[in-house]
Order: structure tokens, then C-alpha cells, then sequence
């Protein structure tokens, strides 16, 4: 299989770079920073992932 | 040999609800009325030391969820020995879910649940008119107050906070996308997801005018808005997911980005099936071989046939594979791709959709980007 295409890059989401006025963004750059997926209290407890 | 994430164990074929969206009961197959009404202790416990052998041979654990059907109607004994079972073979950090509609979640339930560390996933769809219009009971009775009871006593429980690993719901479009949201944060999830109605290219989900409508989409722009607006917001996985994507980091769903999803389901039966959404898909959810918890999970994942169909979950037409928003998108769920014509060699129903969200995300991450 190809693999696909780099997406456009996104401009200015880096994540030093957005206004931090929304909780849930702010959040996930956390995340991001910290290479996390997840909260310890997030859906994902452990990483129940399906989708049913 | 292909990670296995998920391992969903079908521990019953019936259910107590009658919903009028469920791939396994309302969408053709038949399959359902063959298998036993229950797991057997002695399908259980083969399946627990096969999987110690695949979670041993393994980086990353697995996650095994309780599915069905509705896993409950096993009766609370018949649960505590069906986790006693997995948990004595694969102990921590493999994690073990149940996903029920919570009809059943009884004191007792929640006591074995925290006892042998199953994370509870409660399926319910928003508030109580959006809910029992889809989810009655068997004699078409409504079901909302009870599993609104259900998650109370889980949240209620000493342990509750840890042991609701979240609520899953089914997308109406009929409802008001800030009046569910407002739902789930006042009945205390901390987190929730949301599924599309399942369909497929020769039966389009409910809702969907056309593949180039975007009905879904733009009710998930308007959860999306609701939920970046609120200072003090619970977790919605899907956005999460897309988001935190086009932030740079990664995703946990199945079907989001670009992450392997290993998956093996288990039929009451024993019998070791592909993704149970295919069900959905002109039954497509059987392998040829018949293979059991009786045979070796290894060399049923290391096999051809396997490999195969492991391939067939990632997306596979020249739209998606040159689209410019794959890795975020992920193609969705095979079942959402299929058609008889070309199989799973088609984009997503949801493909308009998820283009709608994804620019919508976006245009919100451009519109916060400090100058």
C-alpha cells in the first residue's frame, strides 16, 4: 500500500504558538508536549480503543 | 507478527435492548441465532490461556473487553468467573473493559469490576428523548432512567471515578449537539465518545442524503465548537483524537490516523472472527478457515489469512491513499467503507464528513494562533 501524502502543514499549531483560551486545546497540547494520548483519567484507561 | 490491541470476547449473543441501529441484530446478519446464548467456562478458559500466550509474545499488552451482545446476561457469578478466568492469565498491565448498556450493572457488578480492575464502558446516547427514541427493551420499554441510575451507582462506588472508563454514544442527528454534551457533563462522565451510525456504500447511514452530504460532519463541528468553548470541558475521544493529530501527536481510536489496529473477536462459540462491524458489511466478519480458542492465537495471527485481512483494515482506494487528510482522517471503520461492488476498496461514507471536520478543526486551530 502507498503510503499517503504529508498533510498541508498546519500553520502556526505548534503548540508554543496558540492562544491557550480554550481548556480542552490547552489540554491536549499537554499532551502533545508530552508524547501523551491520554490522561490517566481519560476514556482510555488503559487503552480500550474500539469503537462499538 | 502483527500487534494485537484488542481482543473483544462476545461472553453472550443476545441482548436485553432492541436497538433499532445495531450491526449485530438490525443490519442482515443472521449470524447471532447459531452461536450459543453464552460463553462456557471451558471456552473461557482456553481463550484466557491462549491469549496469556499472545500477550506473552508481545511488546505492548492487550486489552480484552466484555462484549456481546450484552455481556451482563451472563448473570453476576458467571461474569466474576469469566474475569477471574482472563485476569488469571493476564494480570495488569493488560487491561480488561467491559462494554455494556448498563440494564445490569449491579452493585455486585461494580464490586467484581473493581475487584479484578475491569474498566466499565457504559453505552447511552444523551438525553432521555434522544436515547429511548433508538435503545428500548425488548418489549419497547424505555431503558434511559435505569442507566442513568447504573452510571450513578458506578460513580457512587469507592473506586467509581476510576472504574467508568468512559460513555459511549451513537451520533443522532435529530438531536441538539450542546444539549448532549450539557447531558453527559451533568450526569458526571468525565469522558465520552461518539460513533456515526453505521452504513455502508449500497446502505447509506441514517441521515446521510448523499456521499457528499455532510450531515454528520457538521453535527460533530457543532460538538467540536461546544466543546473547545467550555472552561471546564470533560473528554471527547474522537475530537481528541483528530486534534491532538493535527497538534503533532498521536491517536488512540480505531480507525483514526494511522495506527496499526490489531483485533480479534470471540464468539460465544469460541470461533475467532474479524471485526464484528463487518457484520454490517454483507457479513463479512468470517474468516474461510474455522478457527477456535482452541488453536493457537499465535500461529492464527503470524498466518496468511490473517495477514490478509489485518491489511484490508487500513484503507485501500486511490481517493483515500492520495488524500491529503488520511492521517488524521484514518480512513474510518472498514464497515463504513464497504460496498458489494468493490468490497473495502472504496473512502469512507463518512468521507465528506470527516473532510468538514477535519477543516473546521483546522480553521479553529488558525483562528487561535497567536501572531
Amino acid at each position: 500500500m502507498k503510503a499517503s501524502p504529508i498533510p498541508e502543514p498546519i500553520q502556526h499549531a505548534e503548540t508554543t504558538f496558540l492562544s491557550l483560551d480554550s481548556a480542552a486545546l490547552a489540554r491536549l497540547m499537554e499532551e502533545v508536549r508530552n508524547d501523551a494520548v491520554s490522561s490517566p483519567t481519560a476514556y482510555n484507561r488503559t487503552h480500550n480503543r474500539h469503537n462499538r | 507478527m502483527i500487534p494485537i490491541d484488542t481482543v473483544l470476547v462476545k461472553l453472550a449473543s443476545r441482548c436485553n435492548l432492541d436497538c433499532d441501529y445495531c450491526y449485530v441484530y438490525r443490519m442482515g446478519d443472521q449470524a447471532w441465532r447459531a452461536q450459543p446464548k453464552l460463553m462456557s467456562s471451558e471456552t473461557l478458559d482456553a481463550l484466557a490461556r491462549g491469549l496469556a500466550r499472545l500477550g506473552g509474545a508481545q511488546s505492548d499488552p492487550l486489552s480484552v473487553v466484555f462484549h456481546g451482545g450484552e455481556p451482563l446476561l451472563v448473570g453476576a457469578q458467571r461474569f466474576e468467573a469469566a474475569c477471574s478466568a482472563i485476569r488469571s492469565q493476564l494480570p495488569p498491565p493488560h487491561g480488561l473493559h467491559v462494554q455494556t448498556n448498563g440494564l445490569l450493572l449491579s452493585h455486585e457488578v461494580i464490586d467484581v469490576c473493581a475487584k479484578y480492575d475491569v474498566g466499565i464502558s457504559i453505552s447511552i446516547d444523551g438525553p432521555a428523548d434522544v436515547h429511548d427514541r433508538h435503545r428500548p427493551d425488548l418489549r419497547g420499554r424505555r431503558s434511559h432512567d435505569k442507566v442513568v441510575a447504573s452510571i450513578a451507582r458506578v460513580l457512587e462506588h469507592p473506586q467509581g471515578n476510576a472504574l467508568l472508563s468512559g460513555l459511549l454514544s451513537v451520533v443522532d442527528l435529530e438531536a441538539n449537539p450542546a444539549e448532549v454534551y450539557a447531558f453527559f457533563k451533568a450526569v458526571g462522565a468525565r469522558s465520552v465518545d461518539f460513533l456515526y451510525r453505521d452504513g455502508n456504500h449500497d446502505l447509506l447511514p441514517v441521515g446521510k442524503t448523499s456521499l457528499l452530504s455532510t450531515e454528520y460532519g457538521d453535527w460533530m463541528t457543532a460538538l467540536l465548537d461546544e466543546y473547545l468553548a467550555d472552561p471546564s470541558p470533560i473528554r471527547i475521544r474522537l475530537l481528541d483524537d483528530m486534534l491532538r493529530l493535527l497538534l503533532g501527536g498521536r491517536s488512540v481510536k480505531e480507525g483514526v490516523g494511522d495506527e496499526d489496529y490489531g483485533i480479534l473477536v470471540v464468539e460465544t462459540d469460541g470461533t475467532i472472527t474479524k471485526n464484528d462491524t463487518l457484520k454490517s458489511a454483507g457479513g463479512g466478519d468470517r474468516f474461510k478457515e474455522i478457527w477456535t480458542v482452541h488453536d493457537d492465537l499465535l500461529e492464527i495471527v503470524a498466518s496468511e489469512a490473517f495477514k490478509k485481512y489485518h491489511r484490508s483494515q487500513k484503507p485501500s482506494s486511490p481517493v483515500c491513499l492520495s488524500c491529503p487528510d488520511l492521517r488524521v482522517c484514518g480512513g474510518g471503520m472498514p464497515t463504513h467503507r464497504w460496498s458489494a461492488r468493490n468490497g473495502l476498496d472504496n473512502p469512507s461514507v463518512f468521507c465528506a464528513d470527516q473532510r468538514r471536520l477535519i477543516d473546521h478543526m483546522r480553521q479553529t486551530l488558525s483562528m487561535r494562533a497567536v501572531a
